[in-house]
């Protein structure tokens, strides 16, 4: 089933940011810290390559296909029933991303501003706003993704007060790869999931005008650019700000360093800091439940719309478990799922692709 | 389409509003000072001041502002406040405290002790000052209450006035974090004493900590200068005087414009540390002569650098006696010469630096006149 729907190479920019850009920002600094000690900042730039390379590869795969999401040339290349077992995996794994999104999304708020507020509500808050981004056309939910896009602005420039504070010392950059190359190497494998999200290149390539042009690329490599940049920034904003020992018991070193800055008339900029954050995870939401319910509603043939109310249902009901009953499966999953989904599957259905010489036509003229 | 997304929105309305977390500032008492003691027993005890705010029915809702004085003991500092809790009606509420004052005791122990609770609440202003007391912070805090009007304000207004003069080092409840988990550097914050002539509250200096703890020892304000000075940290404003003669009483006050430091670092039987500092001076006040001639110019460039190279060599050797590395001298070495610090590092690594400092003055300005 070949989409009609037609986006440019700057909405898939939009779309990727967002996307990408989640609930990962917040204690990345914390993670890269642990991994790759003062070096974080380097291994974030290392990942930031290493995805580049990884969405070319998804474009080359994607290229062979035009107009095909990866729910309907996962059975081009596998055959028809391999096919579907991939898609509802694929499925899965894109549903348990949002459970692990809403679970890490209300553990932070409830934390940090809403101690006393049941973690119920905040997941009901979820699940309203991705029933209401979702359900809709993919035109649509672009222009729902670009425009936040100037909070992720905000957020960068609100950071920007962190600098008149006295205790900012270079200094804990230094010495530059004091964890050895092998170390920071090993690290990209951690600062891996603050990227995730470049996976649902697999569905929104199909979407874009005239795939097979290096143009359609662009929008693409910019987001994975701004998103690395942005990132680095973050990193290192808060190896300078933090001491090492500091860091690695502050599990959300940006909020932590914005909770202690006053300006004039605001003496707690981490709150406007996780409001303006909060917009950007339900954009991430948004993406990944736009993607699944297109996964469902090929899956089982029912429109989107109900797709969409199903996978919100399923993962409403799936994070309330998993919070109440503190299950922490899934942070520790994180790294190898989206190792696993995000670049393995993708080489390999590349590589098949490749060897066995599958074409969308001639697949079209056996049916 | 349209009537499920609005239908969404009215359904989502009541969930934002957030009432679950809402605080009420008529049932908690607000804390603007806390003070933090340690007795002989071990215990800590808490000394707070509340304020409340009282709107009289009668005389047509008018404000007025009282204060109250609290204290509670425990084994932690949580617990000591829990006493507090119980014994105040409402909700005591120490997030909003500007100042901190650790008694003396408490601040020869680890501080580190008092101020975990403190970072572990989300809603603990973090912007707020600590300062040391050479007696128990009960016996300030109590005088406070008495004498001044704004308390809380009152510290912290006195710490910050003196921070923006270059007298102490700008430290906040954040980064005094980041002092005490970092192995290379230590700290120093104000040291308050009760002025008993004056009957006021002032700032003594500024107390040396080396690691986690008060070494006892404390610096002049002018020392502190000097100390900011050479860490390149000091505010707009750093004015000193010196005495040009001892006999004659010629004085001359500078403010001192722009710093550059040179650091050199060498590894012989000890840790050599040459620092270099330049200061641009402004001649703010200079009774005795006048600045028309070059060689007035030389001779006070020439006259001040020798005394602060004085001065800067007795204050190292202050330093090097309490171990307080404010200067930060470990974490250059962590930064820029691994391997020394790998020799050395420890916790009593300042033993094995050896500071000899270098301070060249150039005058740039007089003022309006000469």
């Amino acid at each position: 089933m070949k989409v009609k729907s037609r986006i440019s190479s700057e909405n898939l920019f939009f779309v990727l940011v967002q996307t990408m850009m989640g609930v990962g920002l917040l204690t990345l600094p914390h993670q890269t810290h642990h991994a790759a000690g003062s070096d974080g900042w380097i291994s974030i730039l290392i990942t930031g390559f290493f995805i580049q390379l990884i969405v070319l590869l998804i474009w080359l795969l994607c290229i062979k296909f035009p107009n095909l999401t990866l729910f309907d040339f996962s059975k081009v290349i596998l055959g028809k029933m391999l096919g579907t077992v991939l898609n509802f995996i694929y499925i899965i794994y894109l549903l348990t991303m949002i459970c692990y999104i809403f679970i890490v999304y209300a553990d932070i708020l409830k934390r940090w501003i809403l101690p006393e507020t049941p973690v119920w509500v905040l997941f009901l808050i979820e699940f309203v706003l991705l029933i209401y981004g979702s359900i809709c056309k993919i035109k649509n939910m672009i222009s729902l993704l670009s425009f936040p896009f100037i909070f992720i602005l905000f957020l960068f420039f609100i950071t920007f007060f962190v600098y008149g504070d006295s205790s900012i010392d270079v200094r804990y950059l230094f010495p530059i790869g004091s964890s050895g190359g092998w170390n920071i190497l090993k690290s990209t494998s951690d600062s891996m999931i603050p990227f995730i999200g470049f996976e649902t290149l697999l569905i929104y390539f199909a979407f874009i005008k005239q795939s097979k042009t290096i143009s359609a690329l662009k929008g693409v490599f910019l987001a994975v650019l701004f998103v690395t940049i942005f990132l680095t920034y973050i990193v290192i904003l808060s190896t300078v700000m933090l001491s090492p020992e500091e860091i690695k018991i502050t599990p959300e070193p940006v909020l932590y360093i914005l909770s202690a800055m006053e300006i004039r008339i605001l003496s707690r900029l981490d709150l406007i800091f996780l409001s303006f954050w909060g917009l950007i995870v339900f954009t991430t939401i948004i993406s990944y439940s736009f993607s699944v319910s297109m996964g469902i509603s090929k899956l089982i043939r029912i429109k989107h719309n109900f797709a969409v109310i199903l996978s919100g249902t399923f993962v409403l009901i799936v994070s309330i478990i998993f919070y109440y009953m503190e299950i922490t499966l899934l942070e520790k999953w994180l790294k190898h799922l989206s190792l696993i989904f995000g670049i393995i599957i993708p080489i390999l259905l590349l590589l098949i692709t490749i060897i066995f010489k599958r074409e969308a036509a001639s697949t079209y003229e056996k049916n | 389409m349209r009537k499920t997304e609005i239908f969404l929105i009215f359904f989502i309305l009541p969930l934002l509003a957030g009432c679950w977390d809402e605080r009420l500032l008529k049932s908690s008492r607000t804390v603007y000072l806390s003070g933090f003691d340690l007795n002989e027993n071990g215990d800590y005890q808490i000394t707070s001041i509340i304020r409340d705010m009282n709107i009289s029915e009668s005389s047509r809702g008018e404000i007025s502002i009282s204060n109250e004085l609290v204290t509670g003991k425990g084994s932690s500092i949580k617990e000591a406040s829990m006493t507090i809790d119980r014994s105040v009606p409402g909700n005591y509420d120490p997030a909003k405290g500007r100042a901190l004052i650790l008694g003396i005791d408490v601040a020869k122990g680890d501080i580190y002790n008092v101020l975990d609770a403190v970072y572990r609440d989300p809603r603990v202003d973090l912007n707020a000052k600590i300062a040391v007391t050479d007696n128990s912070a009960n016996e300030i805090i109590t005088h406070l209450s008495e004498n001044e009007v704004e308390k809380g304000e009152y510290l912290y207004e006195l710490i910050h006035s003196s921070e923006m003069h270059s007298k102490l080092q700008e430290i906040t409840l954040r980064s005094i974090r980041t002092y005490l988990f970092d192995e290379g550097k230590d700290f120093m914050l104000p040291y308050l004493s009760k002025d008993e002539e004056n009957n006021e509250v002032k700032i003594n200096g500024a107390a040396l900590f080396h690691d986690h703890s008060f070494t006892g020892q404390f610096l002049s304000p002018d020392e502190s200068t000097l100390l900011l000075l050479f860490m390149e940290t000091q505010s707009k404003k750093a004015i000193l005087t010196e005495k040009l003669d001892k006999k004659a009483d010629e004085s001359v006050s500078y403010n001192v414009k722009s710093v550059s430091r040179k650091l050199k670092l060498e590894k012989e039987e000890k840790v050599h540390a040459d620092i270099m500092l330049q200061l641009e001076v402004e001649i703010v006040d200079y009774p005795p002569n006048h600045l028309d001639k070059q060689e007035m110019i030389n001779f006070l460039e020439n006259r001040l650098s020798e005394i602060l190279t004085e001065k800067a060599d007795a204050l190292f050797k202050k330093l090097a006696a309490n171990q307080s590395d404010v200067l930060g001298l470990g974490r250059e070495l962590i930064a820029f010469h691994p391997s020394i610090w790998k020799e050395i590092k420890g916790a009593n690594y300042y033993e094995h630096i050896l500071v000899n400092p270098k301070v060249k003055v150039n005058v740039r300005s007089s003022g309006i006149i000469l």
